[in-house]
């Protein structure tokens, strides 16, 4: 009985806990991976062409993708935005002698940790920003060592 | 303000003397009491009294450092945090640091940790590091401080009136996490040094010894893609099988969730810092910045109850929640 009580206690704790929550973070759902998923409804329809082509074309080809790109907003080709826990683009491809920026975003402090410690950015607290300079071919894995789920690749070529 | 909790009469007359029969968390820390070989928290409101043998409080994710929504100031709301220990009439033996005392594990924000903890009128402190505590320089500071009397990388235990306090230490050396799930995953992780030293440590103790562990990162999987969970804990659990009570107190995901599973009973604490999403609620981890300044203390923790009796299988809603 006590257990059942306290059972109740504990959800509505937590419950408070999520309600709180809701208010606080309206935005976007709990992560869909970003990049081209967000093109679903608003599909054209194929109209003029060939009946016999359309389903082939349906879904993918989509000519506009209207503002589809909310993702961060990364000035310059080689720049990576540490945002909401994610290194976005996660890959990105570069030829040798490139610089590459890493620019925290995040109310939290990250790390870029390449795995075999070619580099190592130290604390990068928000609007930090890390550069290295990739000046041989290869692929660089790379992680937050504060949040080591979070990872990311350059492709040097 | 006040919806204290009445859980301390429940630690009369307990038969099952090796379980943790109830807990109440009360805002900026807990207090645990031991009574006549059963653990007892209690509420740490002001005034608030206790029967039992000795207490001890767990403080964490103090955060000293941090200066963003929703606190600007977490430095006072871990001075809160003290004061209210201070409070309390029947003065706890030591208070445990369950980790994340700093920020960005820089020398002036240990400083001023140190500087709050030096008014609390219990002077023993025990810590464990959290990742924040490490990640800079892998624990070199840390060690430096709080290296004292410790093992290994700063793991210890110690003795106090009959039960055994075991401070594991799951942040170092993180790897990069490669999927989802257990293996390779982000988690924390203890590392086979630690793993072997917690063997020996408990192999000559009785079995009806109480143990409390105490580690930053939870020692049981609540959400895995946020990296909420240790990668070995379940082989530092096996060597803690045998014993009647188990308690386990963990920090980092600042909000209260917990877990019993046979003998072991999970827990973990809120932040004196800020809060964090419940799992999978957010895209990301991290605080919880719209939290109104009215609001903020309540969400640090005050005064959330309840209890835990051994004969009910699983006393919480944790991973289910993802």
């Amino acid at each position: 009985m006590i257990s059942h009580l306290n059972r109740k206690l504990l959800l509505v704790s937590l419950m408070s806990v999520l309600t709180l929550f809701l208010g606080a973070c309206g935005q976007s759902g709990p992560d869909s991976s970003g990049s081209s998923e967000a093109q679903s409804d608003t599909a054209p329809n194929g109209s003029a062409n060939s009946n016999a082509d359309m389903s082939k074309m349906d879904m993918r080809a989509k000519p506009s993708p209207g503002a589809a790109k909310e993702m961060p907003t990364s000035s310059s080709p080689n720049e990576i935005v540490v945002e909401n826990f994610s290194f976005q683009p996660g890959t990105i491809t570069v030829k040798a002698g490139t610089t590459v920026t890493w620019v925290n975003h995040d109310d939290e402090p990250h790390t870029v940790n390449e795995n075999n410690k070619t580099f190592k950015s130290g604390t990068l607290d928000t609007d930090a920003k890390f550069s290295y300079k990739f000046t041989s071919p290869g692929d660089y894995s790379y992680f937050c060592s504060l949040h080591p789920r979070m990872t990311g690749q350059v492709i040097v070529k | 303000m006040s919806d204290e909790v009445k859980n301390e009469q429940e630690s009369n007359g307990i038969e099952r003397r090796s379980f943790l029969k109830c807990m109440a968390w009360a805002g900026t820390g807990l207090v645990w009491v031991m009574n006549a070989g059963v653990l007892t928290s209690c509420s740490l409101l002001p005034g608030a009294k206790r029967k039992g043998v000795f207490s001890f409080v767990q403080i964490s994710d103090s955060h000293i450092g941090f200066n963003k929504e929703p606190n600007q100031d977490v430095t006072k709301t871990f001075q809160e945090a003290v004061n209210r220990i201070n409070a309390l009439e029947d003065q706890p033996a030591f208070l445990i640091h369950t980790g994340d005392i700093t920020q960005l594990s820089t020398p002036d924000q240990f400083d001023t940790a140190t500087q709050v903890l030096k008014s609390a009128k219990a002077s023993q402190v025990y810590y464990v590091p959290g990742e924040h505590d490490v990640f800079s320089d892998d624990g070199k500071i840390y060690l430096e401080r709080y290296g004292k009397g410790t093992q290994g990388q700063g793991w210890q235990s110690f003795d106090y009136q009959g039960v055994h306090f075991i401070g594991l230490i799951n942040v170092l050396n993180l790897k990069q996490g490669t999927g989802t799930g257990l293996g390779g995953s982000g988690f924390g992780q203890l590392g086979s040094d630690q793993l072997q030293w917690l063997e020996k440590d408990v192999k000559g103790l009785s079995s009806s010894t109480p143990i409390v562990v105490y580690a930053h990162i939870p020692l049981w999987t609540i959400y895995p893609e946020w990296g909420w969970g240790t990668e070995d804990s379940a082989q530092a659990l096996s060597y803690l099988k045998r014993f009647g009570s188990i308690t386990v107190l963990n920090g980092h995901i600042h909000q209260i969730l917990q877990k019993v599973e046979g003998n072991v009973t999970f827990h973990t604490a809120r932040s004196t810092a800020f809060p964090q999403p419940a799992p999978g609620t957010a895209p990301a981890p991290g605080p919880m910045k719209d939290v109104p300044a009215d609001k903020l203390r309540s969400v640090l923790g005050l005064r959330e109850v309840t209890y835990v009796s051994n004969d009910s299988p699983l006393a919480i809603v944790d991973s289910a929640l993802g």
